[in-house]
């Protein structure tokens, strides 16, 4: 493990590297600042793009912009009201109050040391996490793997937004793209109509661009969107905000901890993390009643639960290929096209750096993020007065311009169009992509573990039958089930 | 009571697109291991779909009737039922559903342009595209060739570092189409 964390550290030691992190973590953060925009949107639009660097900087450049993106989307939560990105709803509350009251500044610099400060300890505790999930990972085999697969999709499909049918129309919908093509199993081409394009099958990249990038766009289009073009002034100091944030560390602390605990359950996102932080640190306080109006440990619980499960969503992420929120599911996207497959094999001995390389990427990114947060505060929030006239043109040339440049092939414009169009309907639908997405990241997976599964229980059918990992994980499974039971009927 | 939402016509249009998608995969379904899953996967996509379908369908066609019930009820009963004393028309939607159906008709107007643009090229179609979109919308001609000008110039810079055709067009999609 020392090996692979000082061959992580030498990559990332290097001025490339350096700058490839930097430069996703100022795409992040002034696309995560603009409000209807987000982590996954940036990380769609940025995966073609990637494709130019060295494997390792591709995937840098994807982990700086994750980091990027909270702290950038909770600047025009505290200066416009408005949030950026899902997560910093929580963070308008007694942002933006702070702001009215003269002390957007201070508000920022709380933000930014709290979301340091909580992706640090998300990330302490994914390195301590390290060396137990590679004991756990050696524990599973296809059958558990299968099992794990299944139950996120039925996870996924029932916490997203939505109905439950409608999430696992989605969920059965992305796995049904995974069919198309070449067969890993059988070795056979499957549902390619005989059109010589879907030999390769839909290719994931121009999925998550068509979905995320140009439908968001269109949605924004057609519902004509217009944000504040009102001059901010921000007052207030930031380093005082950071001062208050490092002040109020049991708050900071609990709520990275809260976000943590969220964000290695997959798919439930930094939303609940950051509404759950906020309402333990009022529920803590002395004088509940400050908070909503203006007091700045309203914005230090959101920013730094919000931060701190990042690094903890990067393990599910990584060892059971089960992104722990949304963004994450882009960023599993742009891992496997990278060719960072996540299992056991990433936590191979010799592979091991690649989980580093990501782990302090990140931190790196976060620490780079907050500092520029307090330094430029103020030039930042120009970025949320952008008109949307001219980001929908930017973002829908820049996407298409992505697509095209992965293959050269012309007809990858129109998958990612039509993708697209499809991405619209579902948002208009409630038909979360999320849900796509994850059924076509997890599918091939079950596919693949299922036949291995049946070979297994062909050979030795105890192996499955009396698999202790499997009966563990199977009371988790109905433990977490009874749970959200028993609080839907409680609540 | 919790009655299901009604269906918009962007819904109806996604679920139809999935249903004839389930269909024809159902219709083309492979034989031995190769549709061991997707036979498991695909009836359940049919069966939610339909179910969805039927649901929102019913939950459409059951508000209208009850609308116009009580509208009729009202009508019957010479009894104003608006606040201010007025008979309430009903409001359920034919407004609603021509708005929407106009916004729909603009939206695919929007992006067959945005095709038709691209067809001419990734770069040179991408930047007409931005100069009239924006010009239609700021009618600000500093922004209208500012902004289309500085991302095509960082995208050519970018695409002849990599050495990307950019030119590609209609012909190429024609030449594949017919070839």
């Amino acid at each position: 493990m020392i090996d692979a964390i000082l061959q992580a550290l030498s990559i990332l030691a290097t001025p490339e590297a350096i700058a490839v992190v930097i430069v996703g973590a100022i795409i992040g953060t002034l696309v995560g600042a603009v409000p209807g925009l987000g982590g996954a949107i940036t990380l769609a639009l940025l995966i073609p793009f990637s494709f130019a660097l060295d494997s390792n900087l591709g995937i840098l450049l994807l982990i700086g912009a994750l980091g990027g993106v909270n702290f950038g989307g909770s600047i025009p939560s505290i200066i416009l009201n408005i949030p950026g990105t899902a997560p910093s709803v929580i963070t308008t509350i007694d942002g933006y109050q702070m702001t009215k009251q003269g002390r957007g500044g201070e508000a920022l610099g709380a933000s930014a040391m709290a979301s340091a400060a909580g992706a640090v300890v998300g990330i302490v505790f994914l390195i301590a996490m390290i060396p137990v999930v590679r004991q756990v990972l050696l524990l599973f085999g296809p059958p558990e793997f299968l099992l794990i697969s299944i139950i996120a999709l039925v996870i996924v499909a029932s916490v997203l937004k939505g109905s439950l049918v409608s999430g696992l129309i989605g969920v059965a919908l992305g796995v049904a793209f995974g069919f198309h093509g070449y067969n890993s199993v059988t070795g056979g081409l499957r549902f390619d109509f005989g059109i010589l394009y879907l030999y390769d099958g839909i290719p994931l990249m121009l999925t998550i661009l068509g979905l995320f990038a140009i439908s968001e766009m269109i949605a924004m289009s057609r519902d004509q969107i217009s944000f504040s073009s009102d001059s901010v002034d921000i007052s207030g100091s930031p380093l005082e905000g950071a001062a208050q944030a490092i002040k109020h560390w049991r708050i900071l602390l609990q709520s990275a901890l809260i976000g943590i605990i969220v964000g290695i359950i997959p798919a439930i996102g930094a939303t609940v993390s950051t509404l759950i932080a906020y309402s333990r640190a009022k529920a803590g306080a002395e004088d509940p009643s400050t908070f909503g109006n203006g007091d700045v440990r309203g914005v230090i619980a959101p920013e730094g639960s919000n931060d701190a499960k990042d690094g903890a969503s990067l393990l599910p992420t990584l060892a059971f290929s089960i992104p722990g929120s949304p963004s994450h599911a882009v960023l599993l996207g742009g891992l496997l096209i990278h060719g960072v497959t996540p299992g056991p094999a990433l936590f191979d001995s010799s592979n091991l750096y690649v989980v580093f390389v990501l782990t302090f990427g990140l931190l790196v990114s976060n620490i780079v993020t907050s500092g520029m947060g307090l330094a430029l505060a103020n030039q930042i929030t120009k970025v949320t007065k952008v008109s949307p006239s001219l980001i929908i043109p930017s973002v829908l040339v820049l996407s298409t311009f992505g697509a095209y440049a992965a293959r050269g092939n012309p007809l990858d414009l129109l998958l990612v169009l039509g993708m697209g169009i499809f991405g619209y309907l579902a948002i208009q639908a409630n038909v979360s992509r999320i849900a796509i997405l994850f059924g076509m990241i997890l599918g091939p997976i079950i596919e693949n573990t299922y036949h291995q599964t049946l070979q297994i229980a062909r050979l030795n059918i105890s192996r499955v039958v009396t698999s202790s990992v499997l009966v563990i994980i199977f009371i988790l499974i109905v433990s977490m089930f009874g749970y959200r039971y028993y609080v839907g009927r409680t609540t | 009571m919790n009655t299901p939402k009604k269906i918009n016509l962007e819904e109806s249009v996604l679920y139809v697109l999935v249903l004839a998608y389930a269909v024809l995969l159902l219709a083309t379904m492979p034989s031995g291991d190769a549709r061991t899953v997707p036979a498991l996967v695909v009836p359940i996509l049919l069966g939610l779909t339909v179910y969805q379908l039927a649901n929102k369908a019913s939950a459409t066609f059951h508000e209208r009737v009850h609308r116009r019930l009580i509208h009729v009820g009202e009508v019957l009963k010479g009894r104003p039922d608006g606040d201010d004393g007025s008979f309430v028309e009903d409001t359920d939607t034919n407004e609603q559903d021509d708005d929407r159906l106009g916004n729909m008709v603009t939206l695919v107007w929007t992006v067959a342009g945005i095709a038709i643009v691209y067809a001419i090229g990734v770069l040179v179609g991408g930047f007409v595209f931005m100069v009239s979109y924006i010009y239609v919308n700021e009618k600000n001609v500093k922004l209208a060739l500012g902004v289309p000008i500085l991302v095509t110039g960082l995208l050519w810079v970018f695409s002849s570092v990599l050495g990307i055709r950019i030119w590609s067009g209609l012909i190429d999609v024609l030449g594949y189409v017919v070839g």
